[in-house]
């Protein structure tokens, strides 16, 4: 017992002991001492000498007031040697400094360049700032970011790489999605006022490589960025930080959104030289000029440049005319309603320019087989295989038509499938193809896809009874009574919101309908509607509601003109495909 | 264990008594380090208050006959034949801020003079001004210490 106890006490006293040692010694006090006997050594000064010689390792810290909130940088308790300009080769942490004209230690401190956390004192925490730190050391090629903070002049030419951000901002089509107060107005992504505050550059720039990386869900689309634009793009989202020191604190938190305007200048997109060059020349060139600056082939293909996240602008000329372009321009998701793409910030004349641009580009030469073909037109959607998978389907709502599936292709007629690829599908990213292979490739085509991708065998539909019209009369009881089935029966896919986002529609492909696609709905017959409803669509996970929940074809009836009126359609019902919405 | 127990023995230091003496010094080291280290929380190793040590530019920013106050740090920077000094600028009465003169310096509060050394001429204040140490610092500028205070007249050669 007294053994134990002997040597517990002992273990004790060596533990406080081992303990105090730690908490006291530090190792910038051993930089420290190393310096002044460097500098003594080096030292030809006796009075210099004597000095160093006397004194002992103290924390060292500058309290820098003049730049907004105060700032506590003891990073010459380790780096004393900043100002000491005989050190320039030492190792680190005894490196002189660059002499920087006009920024002295004693007024800038460091983190308000090199960020870091100024009031630790040992390397880690100091650099890293530990968890959860958002100004960890800012990399020598970011510094620049920091430094705009004070240098505001637009063309101060000292931060190259924040420029190039800057311009890639717009260029890269930015700007159309995200807010930076000032600068742009987009609603679509989270606002970039204050990232550079909030953010890491590393967590920036992975998000600008790839936008899933730490948000699985994000529907930004992944750009095609060399690795010094990524860098520059950091660099330019590094420097907004809305706490600018030379900006009034209040203003910072005045909503962009407030300030809100209808379009943005042209000049402050494409830069002021462009703005003026373009404004003489006849619309064709000024959007042949503008079309590659504002953005547009950071997500389309257009020749050689492909952005890879938006449908092909080569064939525009012929798929569509002006007013839908004009429509779109404004509003896309008036002709696609899940379109990724933002209403761009311009003014209707340079929308007009693009549009007659693009409307006057020649066709490009179409290959002689269907083969061929389907590589060239239908692939980047569709995909290689036809799984629907292909290079910018993921980006696109409703998903492009798994081709391989035999259950949906080889139960719908031959005519239907060559009229949706004749006229397209509207409310969706399927283009009239018809307008570019004329009416024989067309067929050849379908018979191409029909021959080469259907898998699995389908049940004949046989013996389908559908109501060429609506049974019950367009009247609010009816759409009240069908409002009561679609809560009963349909939700649970198509999603309360009737928006296709139900809670059973994220495991199922392809996703269902989003029931307030009014350009969609508007261009399908009542029939098909019903057939779908009554019978269910092979090869999708849509039951046969007419057997499976017994719905009669009253109640049916009842169920489409509840459809019918989340979209304004009303009755009577449209016979007709009609490709536009009539224009804002 | 034999040679142990013999060795012991020829102390005449029983073995409960060594275990007793080894627990009872431990333990008291162990303590007496837990007070001590709890002692030197009194005395912080930094404030966030100015630093005691600052620079204030070469020697040839202060020509013969200089008298600078400081008005952020608190000193006066005064140049002579004899060399360079820092006098403190708080009076030593109530901690006014005092101006420098003719005469030398003189408190707005409560009327203190004192010489161009910092001696008391006149007025409540009970000390002289204080003079802090100055050094040179390695890259060539001259560096105060006010948390270091030296007798009246010691003049840094430069």
């Amino acid at each position: 017992m007294r053994t134990a106890l002997a040597t517990l006490s002992i273990i004790v006293l060596a533990l406080h002991g081992f303990i105090y040692y730690e908490q006291l010694s530090a190792r910038w006090q051993d930089h420290q001492s190393q310096y002044f006997r460097e500098a003594a050594e080096q030292s030809d000064n006796a009075a210099v000498r004597a000095a160093l010689a006397d004194r002992k390792p103290q924390i060292e810290q500058v309290i820098v007031r003049s730049f907004g909130q105060p700032r506590v940088d003891r990073c010459m308790t380790c780096h004393i040697a900043v100002d000491d300009p005989r050190f320039v080769k030492a190792d680190q942490p005894l490196r002189t400094h660059p002499a920087i004209k006009g920024h002295k230690f004693e007024t800038f401190g460091c983190t308000i360049c090199h960020d870091g956390q100024g009031r630790a004192v040992d390397a880690e925490h100091a650099h890293t700032g530990g968890h959860d730190w958002p100004w960890p050391l800012l990399a020598p090629e970011l510094i620049e970011a920091n430094c705009v903070q004070c240098h505001t002049e637009p063309d101060w030419p000292y931060a190259p790489r924040v420029a190039a951000g800057r311009r890639l901002f717009f260029q890269r089509a930015c700007y159309t999605c995200h807010t930076i107060a000032g600068l742009s107005y987009g609603s679509v992504g989270p606002e970039l006022t204050e990232v550079g505050h909030k953010r890491r550059a590393s967590y920036i720039r992975e998000k600008i490589e790839n936008p899933r990386a730490s948000n699985p869900t994000s529907t930004m689309p992944r750009q095609d960025l060399q690795p010094e634009e990524v860098l520059a793009l950091t660099a330019f989202l590094k420097s907004q930080q809305a706490s600018n020191v030379a900006r009034a604190p209040l203003t910072s938190f005045v909503s962009a959104q407030q300030q809100r305007p209808e379009w943005l200048p042209l000049a402050q997109i494409v830069g002021p030289a462009l703005a003026t060059s373009v404004e003489p020349m006849p619309p064709v060139e000024r959007g042949a000029a503008l079309l590659p600056q504002v953005g547009c082939l950071s997500c389309h293909r257009l020749d050689t440049r492909d952005g890879r996240v938006a449908p092909d602008l080569d064939f525009t000329a012929v798929q569509r005319d002006r007013e839908w372009l004009m429509v779109h321009f404004n509003d896309p998701k008036k002709v696609v309603p899940g379109s990724l793409m933002p209403p761009y910030p311009l003014p209707d004349e340079v929308f007009d320019s693009l549009s007659q641009y693009l409307l006057s580009r020649p066709l490009p030469a179409l290959p002689a087989t269907p083969a061929e073909q389907y590589a060239l037109l239908c692939a980047r959607c569709h995909g290689d295989k036809g799984k629907g998978d292909g290079l910018i389907g993921p980006y696109l709502d409703p998903r492009p038509r798994d081709l391989t599936k035999g259950a949906f292709m080889k139960t719908k007629s031959r005519e239907r499938l060559i009229a949706s690829l004749t006229d397209g599908v509207p409310g969706t990213s399927m283009a009239p193809w018809g307008k570019v292979l004329g009416p024989e490739r067309t067929a050849a085509l379908i018979d191409y896809v029909l021959g080469t991708f259907p898998k699995g065998s389908a049940r004949e539909p046989k013996g389908r009874k559908v109501p060429a019209a609506n049974p019950v009369p367009y009247a609010p009881v009816s759409v009240a009574r069908g409002e009561a089935i679609f809560l009963d029966r349909c939700w649970g896919c198509h999603g309360k919101k009737a928006d296709g986002h139900g809670p059973n529609a994220e495991d199922i492909v392809p996703r269902p309908r989003n029931l307030r696609n009014t350009p969609f709905l508007r261009s399908v017959t009542y029939a098909r509607l019903h057939e779908s409803i009554k019978y269910g669509v092979q090869g999708t996970a849509m039951p046969a509601a007419g057997f499976d929940f017994a719905l009669s074809d009253q109640q049916i009836g009842d169920l489409i003109n509840f459809i019918y009126s989340l979209n304004g359609l009303g009755a009577p019902a449209p016979q007709t495909a009609q490709l536009l919405p009539t224009a804002r | 264990m034999t040679t142990m127990d013999s060795g012991i023995a020829d102390r005449t230091i029983s073995r409960r008594r060594l275990l007793s003496l080894t627990s009872f010094l431990g333990l008291l080291g162990a303590s007496g380090v837990v007070v001590w280290s709890n002692l030197l929380f009194f005395k912080p190793r930094v404030t966030y208050g100015e630093p005691s040590r600052f620079r204030i530019g070469a020697p040839d920013a202060f020509p013969l006959g200089t008298r600078l106050p400081l008005g952020r740090q608190r000193v006066t920077i005064v140049r002579n034949e004899n060399g360079l000094a820092a006098i403190s600028n708080t009076c030593t009465h109530l901690g006014c801020v005092v101006a420098t003169n003719e005469i030398g310096f003189a408190c707005p509060c409560h009327g203190s003079r004192f010489d161009p050394d910092g001696t008391v001429l006149g007025g409540p204040a009970p000390r002289p001004l204080p003079w802090y140490q100055l050094s040179l610092s390695p890259s060539g500028e001259i560096e105060v210490d006010t948390s270091a205070e030296v007798a009246q007249g010691s003049y840094l050669k430069v």
